[in-house]
């Protein structure tokens, strides 16, 4: 009977060890992947590919910055508005309606279902409906009135960082607030009695108890969304304006990584094809940096909190 | 215990800020609903003519047609999701337990991280890899090689989220059961993920809807067709790649076609997702843990 | 059980997970490698054909390409068809703006042989040229000829026959409000100099005296004082390709700033600027913008019909006349161009532009100067009997019977002297040193 059971565990150990080790197998390929394409750019360009500033494919001139640095801005803003977004309706879910299930229930699904919508209705939507609502009736306002603020400083021109921020956050927000949602609605309820016995109000038991128990969980969400909003290629490109800068306006055009792959990858062959491989190296040692950083942070945030009952 | 039962002796600030809180999270999901209902009325709008039994049933027509159809496109998005679930589902549910269960080990640390990556990696580069190792080498596009493509996407998705529903089944649970002779594997198994099921099939949902709305990985693995195909061995339509065709071609027509497939694709997720909460997840009744 | 074991027996499940996926590749590659056996039925020419012979190029299978460009002749028979193909797949993949003529093209072609079934992939030129190269397709589709690079990039041994199928225009498209309020629609006049200096950046507003000096005074006095937007492809694109080269000659401060003509030009930084990908991304940036212009396809803008707000204008040819592009006068500018002639089929098509052709041409009063060849691209040596007697088919058909199918949507024919090449061309492509067609 020991034996039997021991083989049970071990197995089943076996079995998730390898679906595990499959993982770190698929990325240790597509890192290599990566580096055998971009060889003859890494080769050719060395450091002046991360640092340099222009982009010239019929000049074989390549600098990756402007790109890194519209990447982490887009995503940036998606994070910033979509991040809260979605906690709040995640919130509403599950603290706020818990005696309208149902409805709960109906506006979560529709919510998913923004999720299955594919990246290029997000791009035509973007280009037709979203660019000219948020050039006409956002960012004019803003910059008549805060123009002298850097952020706000460009002309309106629709086809901007800002909207693509604006577009990568209503990608994201299905994704984390399902997340967090699910995660929410699971904190035993023995957390929340505890908390208002105490004498907290909804809010203080939602900030005190429940987010805190669930902190991994909507880390998650968080991380799920950063994925998205980084690896977004085919509604961005058709927002963004295309053009690389670097620059504090929100107003302004710009380009990201992906934006450049999916404009050019196509087209691209000999060394051009190598350099535009490359790009795709940079994005995933962006990806690796800022999970990293991520990561660590959670770390410092929960160590020495417990997080389970 | 709700608020009106306790005493009136809370301070006006902390009341203040439970009402500004109240009203930041209405707000939160007042902004979210906006550009939802404007997608999905938008797609609803400009598809709805398109619909039609023979939009459904038909193959695609030439692009000075009228009448043509997206059943191959249909039948091509759910042979390739679903390759791609079969590939995915297991490895991902086999990764996110370990993550959960094991997750003291140096494996799970490094293969969690390494997971986080890939849910970063724009879906093109992975296109792009899925065709170096099967399309080119094989000198054929095929449907395997698009569902291939797909369920690296989905991997990293329902890995996390499996991951993250396990690590909330509170640990008294895996005691008790223990407690009681139970194997680990048996614990594991039935009462951890009996319990956390719903965050799993959220997690296979949230994968299935990415999966089927992505163009980048097939339009490289897969390529094309206006047939069927005739086996998963070829090229095959499929509706993110026609949407993308036809979406950004200049016929009105096309144009219409593509906005029918995009309601067509909703439609689809709308029942599949109906369908999977509401026979193997939660009743609506909602399930807590009490303890 | 300790953890190492346990790491190693999961490496084992993966190796073999690993190997049986590259046992598959390897098994599923030497199946098609095999030789196919030669056909019972083997090709003949139909008794009763009427047009005169021409020189047969030689039929033996040649790595090198042809010296010099062969004068084109005036009259090359229709190869005739095979009598009896066997049923096959053909696979193509290449530039979006042959797309939809495309699709009209394969049901049609479905009509005529219904044993062959042809599919093609939009995926852009220069994925087309890769893939081609990479064999993973049965044609590849280009609006702009193969680079020297390319032609180098092919597998050795290989050759590749350049085939113009069809052929279109690019336009200057605007969005534009006048001074009295009303929409500019088509006509504005510009020439390639003009143009030249809107995309620099030079010209910034519409109401410039460069501009104004080219309109009849009543347009003139209406152009307003606002800021030019310029629009242009984020993507690798064959229309760029033919815009910049018909810059290129237009501007000699075009020419040193910008460079040589590429699918991916270094577009100078103008003041107000937008790059978008896709020819629907370029409209849609240019409907959306009061004062922006950008070129496009013409049978982008002829295939939406009923739109308002994208409209083109003319530009002036070497005649000096401004012309505003439409079939008829597109077809007489490929004339013009084809007339001082083309390269083989098998040689290097890569200074082929029908814009430097014509860019001089001062008697061909009516051309519209900006036109542009999209291409097919077939291997020489066909490896697969089957696969290749039904792709010299379609693409005969494509060039012989089928031209006149896209005329509505704005895609011109292919006048006489190119069809004429064409047939030269598809005569060159060969299984196991034998041509397969005569």
């Amino acid at each position: 009977m020991q034996f039997k059971v021991l083989r049970g565990d071990t197995i089943l150990k076996i079995l998730l060890a390898t679906a595990a080790l499959f993982i770190i197998g698929l990325v240790v390929a597509l890192a290599a992947e990566l580096f055998l394409g971009s060889a003859s750019s890494i080769h050719s360009f060395g450091p002046s590919f991360l640092i340099g500033t222009q982009w010239r494919s019929s000049q074989n001139v390549f600098g990756a910055l402007p790109f890194i640095y519209g990447t982490l801005l887009t995503s940036a803003i998606a994070i910033v508005i979509g991040f809260p977004i979605s906690l709040g309706v995640a919130i509403f879910i599950s603290e706020k309606l818990k005696g309208h299930q149902t409805f709960g229930y109906g506006l979560g699904i529709i919510v998913d279902l923004l999720a299955a919508v594919p990246s290029v209705i997000y791009g035509l939507w973007g280009v037709f409906i979203l660019i000219p609502l948020l050039r006409d009736y956002v960012e004019t306002p803003l910059h008549n009135s805060l123009g002298f603020i850097p952020l706000f400083s460009g002309n309106p021109f629709g086809y901007d960082f800002f909207t693509s921020g604006v577009l990568l956050a209503i990608m994201v927000i299905p994704t984390m607030s399902a997340v967090t949602r699910d995660v929410l609605s699971v904190v035993p309820n023995s957390q929340r009695e505890a908390m208002y016995s105490l004498g907290a109000t909804d809010w203080e038991v939602t900030q005190k108890s429940v987010l805190p128990y669930a902190r991994s969980g909507i880390f998650g969400g968080f991380i799920l969304g950063l994925g998205r909003a980084f690896g977004e290629t085919m509604a961005v490109t058709m927002v963004i304006g295309n053009i690389p800068n670097i620059t504090t306006n929100l107003f302004s055009a710009g380009a990201t990584l992906s934006s450049l792959i999916a404009n050019n990858f196509g087209e691209s062959t000999g060394i051009y094809q190598s350099a535009i491989i490359e790009i795709g190296l940079i994005l995933f040692f962006v990806a690796l940096l800022v999970n990293g950083l991520a990561r660590f942070m959670l770390w410092r945030m929960t160590s020495g909190a417990r997080g389970r009952a | 215990m709700t608020q009106s039962d306790l005493p009136a002796s809370i301070s006006l600030w902390r009341k203040i800020l439970n009402k500004l809180m109240t009203i930041l999270v209405i707000v939160a999901v007042v902004l979210a609903i906006i550009p939802l209902l404007l997608i999905l009325g938008d797609v609803f709008i400009r598809g709805a003519p398109a619909i039609s039994i023979g939009f459904l049933t038909k193959l695609p027509t030439a692009v000075n047609v009228h009448g043509g159809g997206i059943a191959n496109a249909i039948v091509g998005t759910f042979t390739m999701v679903g390759i791609a679930s079969l590939i995915a589902i297991p490895i991902g549910i086999g990764a996110g337990i370990f993550f959960s269960e094991w997750s003291s080990s140096r494996l799970s640390m490094v293969s969690g991280f390494m997971n986080d990556v890939l849910t970063g990696f724009p879906s093109i580069v992975l296109g792009l890899f899925v065709f170096v190792i099967l399309v080119a080498t094989t000198k054929q596009f095929s449907a395997f090689a698009g569902g291939v493509a797909l369920s690296f996407v989905m991997l990293p998705i329902i890995a996390r989220t499996t991951s993250e529903s396990l690590k909330l089944v509170p640990n008294t649970l895996r005691e008790a059961s223990m407690a009681l002779g139970i194997p680990r594997w048996k614990t594991v198994l039935r009462i951890v993920i009996g319990t956390g099921k719903n965050g799993l099939l959220t997690g296979i949902l949230l994968a299935v809807a990415r999966a089927t709305g992505e163009t980048a990985p097939i339009l490289l693995t897969a390529s094309t067709s206006v047939y069927f195909a005739k086996s998963i061995f070829a090229p095959t339509a499929s509706l993110t790649v026609l949407i993308y065709n036809y979406g950004t071609s200049a016929s009105q027509n096309w144009q219409t076609q593509a906005w029918g497939a995009a309601l067509v694709l909703i439609l689809i997720m709308l029942a599949v997702n109906l369908l999977v909460k509401l026979t193997v997840g939660r009743n609506l009744t909602g399930k807590r843990l009490e303890l | 059980m300790k953890s190492t074991y346990v790491i190693i027996a999961a490496i084992v499940v993966i190796a073999i997970i690993i190997g049986g996926v590259f046992g598959y590749i390897a098994l599923s590659n030497s199946s098609n490698t095999s030789p196919t056996p030669a056909p019972t039925t083997a090709p003949t020419v139909a008794p009763g054909s009427t047009a005169t012979p021409t020189p047969t190029p030689t039929s033996h299978p040649s790595t090198s390409a042809s010296p010099s460009p062969t004068p084109t002749p005036t009259a090359t028979p229709a190869p005739t068809p095979i009598p009896t193909l066997a049923p096959a797949v053909l696979n193509g993949a290449g530039g979006t703006l042959i797309a939809p003529l495309m699709s009209v093209w394969q049901p049609a072609y479905q009509q005529a042989m219904s044993q062959i079934t042809v599919n093609y992939n939009p995926v852009g030129s220069g994925a087309g040229i890769t893939q081609f190269t990479q064999q993973v397709v049965d044609f590849g589709e280009s609006d702009a000829p193969m680079t020297a690079a390319q032609y180098n990039g092919l597998p050795s041994g290989t050759t590749a026959i350049t085939i113009p199928i069809s052929a279109s225009a690019v336009v200057p498209a605007y969005n534009l409000k006048l001074a009295n309020g009303t929409v500019m629609t088509n006509g504005l006049n510009f020439t390639g100099a003009v143009l030249a200096n809107i995309f620099l950046g030079s010209i910034t507003t519409w109401n410039d005296p460069a501009i104004q000096a080219l309109q009849s005074p009543s347009v003139a006095a209406q152009l307003p004082s606002t800021t030019i937007t310029t629009v242009h492809r984020s993507d690798g694109s064959g229309t760029m390709f033919a815009f910049v080269n018909f810059l290129y000659r237009s501007s000699s401060t075009w020419a040193t700033q910008v460079g040589v003509p590429s699918t991916s030009p270094s577009w100078p930084t103008a003041p107000a600027q937008i790059a978008a990908p896709k020819n629907a991304g370029v409209a849609g940036a240019i409907s959306s913008k009061d004062g922006a212009i950008g070129p496009l396809e013409i049978a982008y803008i002829l295939e939406n019909t009923g739109q308002t707000s994208l409209y083109y204008g003319t530009v002036a040819n070497a005649a000096g006349n401004y012309i505003l592009a439409n079939v008829s006068n597109i077809g007489a500018a490929l004339q013009a161009g084809a007339s001082s002639g083309l390269p083989a089929g098998n040689a290097s098509w890569t200074t082929v532009s029908m814009i430097d052709n014509t860019y001089t041409n001062t008697t061909a009063t009516t051309m519209y100067p900006i036109v542009t060849l999209t291409y097919a691209l077939v291997y020489q040596a066909q490896t697969n009997y089957v696969q290749g007697a039904a792709l010299v088919n379609f693409m005969s058909w494509i060039v012989n019977s089928s031209q006149n199918l896209g005329t509505g949507l704005g895609y011109v024919p292919l006048p006489a002297n190119i069809v004429a090449v064409d047939n030269a061309s598809l005569k060159l492509v060969t299984y196991n040193g034998t041509p397969i067609l005569h």
